[in-house]
């Protein structure tokens, strides 16, 4: 996942602004992370460079 | 009914290496209507948003896999939950996607919540009234595929564009006039 994404990617579910936490990355993109709305408090996980915005119980 | 992609997501990716011409022509067919960079709803596995040079947005795991390998940008998230800011996306494309979702009216409302004033949205389907609609209305139950999709008809894709205005049209033959039908929408 590009950094560049997260001008337009919003929590899914109030589409509210989300915090990035990086644990792995490259020259071009987030391998490994999270991204966290503060408001639902739900974490989507970034995982081998995807972004998963499905709300936990459609996973 | 996104099952069935995650299972044969390789199977279903076969299908345009087989059909290269039919693809190609596609492909053309939706270019005419895209000037802007896209998001693809219901990207699957990447070839269409490759051409288009779309990030690509699809609810199946192993379908996304295959599209990032062909170096596709891609988000996993549901068409009726779309994680996008409001009024931030320019333009969205929806190819033969529409007739797998479950709510497809919830999925382009969100669509319109998540467009910028005056972005526009590209819908593309397979008419239910269209000579390859019926055959594949007659083919439901072989197929893994067309046995869980609802075709429309354009009149029913029109109504669902009801917020919209309808500023343009693409179409193409395949076995009879129309068969790949795109519609550009304006949200205004």
């Amino acid at each position: 996942m590009k950094r560049s994404l997260l001008d337009i990617l919003a929590c899914p579910v109030c589409k509210g602004d989300l915090e990035l936490v990086v644990y792995e990355e490259n020259e071009e993109e987030i391998l490994e992370g999270k991204l966290i709305c503060k408001r639902c408090n739900i974490d989507y996980p970034i995982e081998e460079g995807i972004p998963n915005m499905l709300p936990p119980e459609l996973r | 009914m996104w099952k069935v992609f995650e299972e044969r997501a390789e199977e279903y990716d076969r299908w345009y290496d087989k059909n290269r011409d039919i693809f190609r022509a596609e492909v053309n067919c939706v270019k005419r209507l895209i000037k802007k960079p896209c998001v693809e709803i219901g990207a699957g596995t990447g070839r269409f948003a490759l051409e288009l040079n779309a990030v690509g947005l699809d609810i199946s795991k192993e379908m996304l896999k295959i599209a990032r390998r062909r170096g596709v940008e891609v988000i996993r998230g549901d068409a009726s939950l779309l994680p996008f800011k409001r009024e931030s996306v320019e333009c969205f494309v929806m190819i033969v996607t529409l007739c797998f979702l479950g709510n497809p009216q919830k999925a382009i409302e969100e669509a319109r919540v998540c467009l910028k004033k005056n972005g526009s949205i590209v819908i593309c389907i397979v008419p239910a009234d269209s000579t390859l609609g019926v055959e594949y209305a007659e083919k439901k139950r072989d197929s893994p595929f067309y046995s869980v999709a609802h075709f429309y008809s354009i009149n029913e894709l029109v109504k669902l564009l009801d917020n919209f205005e309808i500023t343009d049209m693409s179409g193409m033959e395949i076995k009879g006039e129309n068969d790949f039908l795109c519609v550009k929408a304006v949200k205004r």
